[in-house]
């Protein structure tokens, strides 16, 4: 039995006082994939960017041991450290977009790597990168080398990172959310291809993710944490298919159903407590078909630059959108499918053009839904006062007195309470500050919501709580919804009618 | 990228013609009348004719726009004597009679020059070395005692410390320093009247200039480096091993840079365009004292000269460092192409 890769020992990590893991143990050996799987806040970042000596100098290390290659770890220099990293282990972060330097080719990029840890002179280097680049399957590998990485698509650029992890043939590579960012469709093919690569050196991977079934296919052995503590470990299969640990369970039950929409889906409170509901009614397409919303020959375009000349770049060139009440209809599509600029399009967000667009309502009962629930709510003000002046503004008729009513009315129906009203959106969760905007949209009294991603910045266990008030709301109000999102399972789950858009040429 | 270069070019000589324009019109329908202004206050109808007809003010105005802009063209108009290329004619000073404008200026904006970029210079090094150094420890003693410290310098205007420096290093420490309360880039000689070099009041001046920069620069580079630094691509770079030294200079820097050469390329202009208290506290002749003293004896011709030529080295200035962000950043370049 040959020594192992990673040996963590009952190892507690605290910031500032607050601890993000507790007596984690953790032993990789050489050759092995294990998977540490949890969602935000459980602490499985932590333990990884420590075994890469990244850690952030605010963190404390409380108690335990961690070994690197049967060396203490804790113990190692920074001159080490350097020494170690991208050499003997390597990192695949979870964002390509952001992970790679925007203004340094990716050649030159790669070449740093060489640069630093071997004497191989510039030729040399040069060859290696683009040898690397071939494995990763890149086209092209010698003019590719020469790109800047915002003229590369994501699933390219986290080749790139891949590439450069492995240039060393190191012992650990380490991939933390590896395909999260990417589009479902590449999702796959990046990890395939991550395991393929790794199996090959015979490095041991440690491979970090929220997703339990995205890992399931790769790892040997999974690692379930939740808030900081390890709720179940064993073989990925076995993880996956026979959970043992409520949380465990709850975190693939709470995800859509592959078939059935059942409604409301099961919570993680569900889980925990044992109180997950047997067989939901589900959720069941209006049969009148009164149209809503109608647009035809939409037409969305950028203008592009290049040099004194304009040309416009069409995202959306020619389809028809009609909506029924009472009715959700989902936008699929990759990245650069334009399914989130009809969306901003029908909103007056991006201009457009059409030959036909009748609408019943007036345009302020059409509200939007943001993606990301931290930067669509004004840190500096407080919950209460962003409900009141939406209602101001779309419900003049209510008098003060009336309008407190009524966001105290809008909260509840969100499962928030009428306390929340004071406080600012620090002093929410994501999934909280989601609920805050859907109850800010609802303000305006609402015919049509446009959801936009608005459950994809999310971790499951919140995903489906966000899920169940959107669909309670459109029961309860007999709103029409337009739901965009790149998530096959959640289009299925939520929509009654489809649209799928690929991206145009 | 010689495109992008060829129309921010293009971009700067547009700007120039419509600066030139402007000053025309603001300087030609200024109340007051030209002629009568050199004359000063002779009443003499005939001699104000003659005045006139010299200077062409008798002509119609499209007439005096385009000598103007004839006069003050780098560029030589065809069917012309000078050829292609020739210096800028600023006209004549009213008050100091037969100067050239363009002579005056270019015994006065060389010195203006040497302290602007003696000041920026003196800012960036200590401003960015310092701020480079507590990013590095944010939140910490000295961290805050800089912040604090660098805020203190910001607030403070440059006519009160040019007199606090004046009285401190050149009066109270004058013995030890050896500095000069006043005095400008070439002295005279009092027994031989020759002009020499005297580098060293440069000092007090630059430093003066300088102190109000090295606060804002601090700062800026600081913040932007900390913002830069906890972005994803710096965490890749020191995961790839690289030293420290590499990250920073190489990954770090570059993409840190972008505001503190945006307010350093502003804060240069605009001392090239004249530090005015500083040059009069300090007796530097300069360009702003030059400016001011035309100002009050109303002489048009040398306040003309001199907004155009701060005019001028605006639009250069900043269309340099339009090209330099494109330099520095492909995506900036990927736009024009």
């Amino acid at each position: 039995m040959p020594a192992p890769v990673v040996h963590i020992d009952q190892l507690s990590i605290a910031f500032g006082g607050h601890q993000v893991l507790r007596d984690f143990t953790f032993t990789l050996n050489p050759g092995q994939t294990i998977a540490v799987v949890g969602e935000s806040g459980s602490g499985k970042s932590v333990a990884a960017l420590m075994a890469m000596g990244l850690l952030d100098k605010r963190a404390e290390i409380k108690a335990g041991a961690a070994q690197l290659f049967s060396e203490d770890l804790l113990s190692f220099s920074s001159e080490k450290w350097s020494d170690l990293r991208g050499n003997e282990v390597a990192m695949v972060f979870q964002d390509p977009m952001t992970a790679l330097h925007p203004s340094i080719r990716i050649g030159r990029q790669m070449e740093e790597v060489l640069e630093r840890h071997t004497d191989l002179n510039r030729a040399d280097r040069e060859q290696a990168v683009i040898e690397a680049l071939r494995e990763v399957e890149i086209s092209d590998p010698e003019s590719s080398s020469k790109k800047y990485p915002h003229e590369m698509s994501g699933g390219q650029r986290q080749r790139v990172v891949i590439a450069m992890a492995m240039l060393m043939k190191p012992k650990l590579i380490i991939a933390d959310e590896p395909t999260t960012a990417l589009d479902k469709a590449v999702e796959g093919t990046i990890l395939a291809l991550l395991n393929k690569l790794v199996r090959e050196s015979g490095a041991a991977l440690w491979l970090i993710s929220h997703d339990l079934e995205v890992v399931a296919e790769v790892a040997d052995e999974v690692v379930v944490l939740f808030r900081g503590e390890t709720v179940e470990t064993g073989p990925a299969k076995q993880v996956f298919t026979a959970p043992k640990h409520p949380y465990t369970k709850g975190l693939l039950g709470c995800r859509p159903p592959k078939e059935g929409r059942p409604f409301p889906l099961p919570v993680l409170d569900d889980f925990l407590n044992d109180t997950v509901p047997s067989k939901q009614a589900d959720l069941v397409a209006p049969t009148a078909a009164e149209e809503v919303m109608t647009i035809t020959g939409l037409r969305i375009g950028f203008e592009r630059r290049s040099g004194f000349r304009k040309t416009k770049q069409w995202v959306i060139n020619g389809i028809d959108v009609h909506l029924n009440r009472g009715e959700t209809l989902g936008l699929i599509g990759p990245s650069g499918s334009g399914k989130s600029s009809i969306g901003r399009a029908i909103v007056g967000l991006n201009s457009f053009e059409s030959t036909a667009f009748s609408y019943t309502g007036d345009a302020s009962k059409i509200q939007f839904i943001f993606q990301d629930p931290f930067s669509a709510l004004n840190g500096s003000k407080r919950i209460g006062w962003m409900l009141d002046s939406v209602l101001k503004r779309h419900q003049p008729e209510l008098s003060p007195l009336e309008r407190s009513k009524e966001a105290q009315a809008l909260l509840e129906e969100v499962g928030l309470t009428a306390a929340d009203l004071n406080k600012r959106p620090k002093a929410f969760s994501g999934g909280q500050r989601q609920r805050i905007g859907i109850a800010r949209a609802l303000a305006a009294a609402p015919e049509v919501l446009i959801c936009d991603e608005s459950v994809s910045a999310l971790d499951v266990s919140v995903q489906s709580q966000v899920l169940n008030v959107l669909n309670g709301i459109k029961k309860n109000r007999g709103l029409s919804m337009i739901f965009i999102s790149h998530d096959p399972d959640v289009i299925r789950y939520m929509c009654d009618r489809i649209m799928e858009l690929n991206p145009l040429d | 990228m010689i495109r992008f270069a060829l129309q921010k070019l293009g971009q700067a000589l547009f700007t120039l013609w419509g600066v030139a324009t402007l000053v025309f019109f603001l300087f030609t329908i200024v109340p007051g009348d030209s002629a009568q202004m050199m004359l000063g206050k002779r009443e003499d109808p005939a001699a104000l004719a003659a005045v006139r007809a010299k200077y062409g003010l008798d002509k119609p105005i499209a007439v005096q726009y385009a000598n103007y802009l004839k006069r003050i063209s780098p560029i030589g108009w065809p069917n012309d004597q000078h050829g292609i290329f020739k210096a800028p004619d600023l006209g004549e000073s009213f008050q100091r009679q037969g100067q050239q404008v363009t002579s005056l200026i270019g015994q006065t904006f060389p010195n203006t020059a040497l302290l602007a970029a003696a000041a920026i210079g003196f800012a960036l090094l200590v401003g960015g070395a310092l701020g480079a150094w507590v990013s590095y420890r944010p939140d910490s003693f000295w961290d805050k005692a800089l912040l604090t410290f660098s805020s203190l310098g910001m607030s403070l205007p440059s006519f009160f410390t040019a007199v606090l420096f004046a009285w401190v290093f050149a009066y109270l420490l004058g013995p030890w320093t050896g500095l000069n309360l006043t005095g400008s880039l070439y002295s005279v000689d009092d027994y031989s009247g020759e002009r020499y070099l005297n580098l060293k009041n440069l000092i007090l001046p630059a430093l003066t200039l300088g102190i109000r920069p090295v606060g804002v620069i601090l700062q800026l580079t600081r913040n932007s480096l900390l913002q830069v630094g906890a972005m994803d691509f710096i965490r890749t770079a020191r995961a790839k091993g690289l030293r420290e030294r590499t990250v920073f200079f190489r990954h770090l820097l570059p993409v840190a840079s972008n505001p503190i050469i945006t307010t350093v390329s502003g804060w240069f202009a605009s001392l090239l365009a004249g530090a005015v208290f500083v040059e009069i506290i300090f007796g530097w002749n300069g360009m702003g004292k030059l400016l001011v003293e035309a100002l009050n004896t109303r002489d048009l011709p040398i306040t003309m000269g001199c907004v155009l030529v701060i005019a001028a080295l605006f639009v250069v200035l900043t269309t340099l460092v339009d090209v330099l962000y494109a330099v520095l950043d492909p995506r900036i370049r990927a736009e024009f192409f």
